[in-house]
């Protein structure tokens, strides 16, 4: 049995520390690491709870309950600061993507403490692969929602939207590490794949308007 | 392994893909939001459809439990509701008459039917959407029922192909908690393939309601 909490509050201390010592310039990003570990946190219970609820097995639960639950949980941070605040576009990604650095680095720690730290090779290719896949599905909700929050007639379809494509993109990176052999591999490398296609699509994106204001 | 659930499963994700980037390009081309809101409703509903596929390839089986593709789909609708909403002329908007009564009440019938025989939280999610999207294609039929101006004829059809969309779903749904099996016999398959034709058909129908 791991004890989630006490390693949230050993990671935490540390880290608000160094939030006091650093200022408020700098605290809105401290509060958003803190958001997705307890976000994480959160998820490790209801998931548990779910799964019992709904007497699912483990395969079950980490394909359909786990993405859900998780993706649900990273954005409600995001929701608050959205709609308390009411920040700039830049702000919206950046929180986004700590909240999922946040959870991704919290995952990562009580995988290690459950599963040990042998194996570096296989550290490494599971950390790059689901740290990816979390900031990934944080990129889709960040990047969709600088576009959808400042446009009244989409926010509440576009909103479902992303969550449903992040939802779904980590059910199937779940469904592919689930199945095993060699398709782990591929769920492994579809995350930095498609941040890397990503960065492209953008890239080409802001090349081609520039093209055309030219 | 269910082949034909699979067989279908994948001509309709082919279908929906192949519309997201039709509807896509139109959008890219001639930059009309009705465009940009169709290419979004096919990206979504092929999405949840990619995860229902990979999970009945991989562990012969659909998922049971959850609201994976629930999500995305019910984000799909969404999606259509604004595509008509989008299209809908203000007089359209405000029009009302007394066949519009029987939407609510015919979804409410199904909705009770599925919730005493399936999940009530998602039959309540998706009735609720196809009582809105079939309400606002009725609407549309019936206002521009007999009228002459131009594009009259393209938005009737385009109202009566979401409106046919709508009844397949249902009859979809209503099929799927009777289940015969994985053979052409069970009837969930003959309107799943009509389920896509429709899909299909739907986007030049729009192009032509939209126009240029």
């Amino acid at each position: 049995m791991t004890y989630i909490e006490n390693v949230f509050v050993c990671l935490a201390a540390p880290l608000a520390v160094a939030a006091l010592c650093l200022g408020r310039r700098h605290l809105r990003l401290f509060l958003f690491i803190f958001a997705g570990m307890a976000a994480c946190l959160l998820s490790a219970y209801i998931n548990t709870f779910l799964t019992a609820l709904y007497r699912a097995d483990d395969l079950h639960a980490v394909t359909e309950i786990t993405p859900v639950v998780e993706e649900l949980m990273k954005f409600f941070p995001l929701l608050f600061y959205l709609l308390v605040f009411e920040p700039e576009q830049d702000s919206i990604r950046l929180a986004i993507l700590t909240v999922a650095a946040g959870f991704a680095t919290f995952e990562n720690i009580c995988y290690l403490i459950e599963n040990g730290a042998e194996d570096l090779v296989f550290l490494l290719v599971r950390g790059f692969g689901t740290g990816a896949m979390h900031i990934v599905c944080g990129a889709i909700i960040g990047s969709g929602l600088v576009y959808v929050w400042h446009r009244a007639w989409l926010k509440i379809a576009g909103t479902c939207a992303l969550l449903g494509a992040a939802i779904t993109f980590h059910a199937i990176y779940n469904l592919l590490v689930a199945y095993g052999g060699a398709l782990v591999y591929l769920a492994y490398i579809l995350p930095v794949l498609t941040l890397l296609l990503g960065a492209v699509w953008l890239r080409l994106l802001s090349f081609m308007s520039g093209h055309c204001r030219s | 392994m269910p082949r034909i659930e699979l067989i279908d499963n994948l001509i309709q994700l082919a279908v929906t893909l192949l519309c997201c980037v039709g509807s896509g390009c139109l959008y890219l081309s001639r930059r009309k939001q009705e465009y940009f809101l169709l290419c979004c409703f096919y990206g979504c509903f092929s999405l949840g459809l990619l995860y229902w596929t990979l999970f009945l390839l991989l562990f012969r089986e659909t998922p049971k439990f959850f609201y994976v593709s629930e999500t995305v789909w019910i984000s799909s609708f969404i999606f259509l509701q604004l595509v008509q909403y989008t299209f809908a002329r203000e007089d359209e908007r405000a029009f009302r008459c007394k066949a519009l009564h029987l939407v609510p009440l015919v979804n409410l019938i199904l909705l009770v039917q599925y919730c005493v025989m399936d999940d009530v939280f998602s039959s309540l999610l998706c009735c609720s959407a196809m009582t809105i999207i079939s309400w606002y294609s009725l609407r549309g039929l019936c206002f521009w029922r007999g009228r002459r101006e131009t594009g009259a004829r393209q938005r009737r059809l385009f109202h009566g192909c979401v409106l046919f969309y709508v009844a397949m779903e249902y009859c979809l749904w209503t099929a799927s908690l009777f289940w015969q099996g994985d053979s052409l016999a069970n009837p969930y398959f003959w309107f799943d393939f009509v389920l896509t034709a429709t899909l299909l058909a739907l986007l030049p129908i729009a192009e032509r309601a939209v126009g240029k």
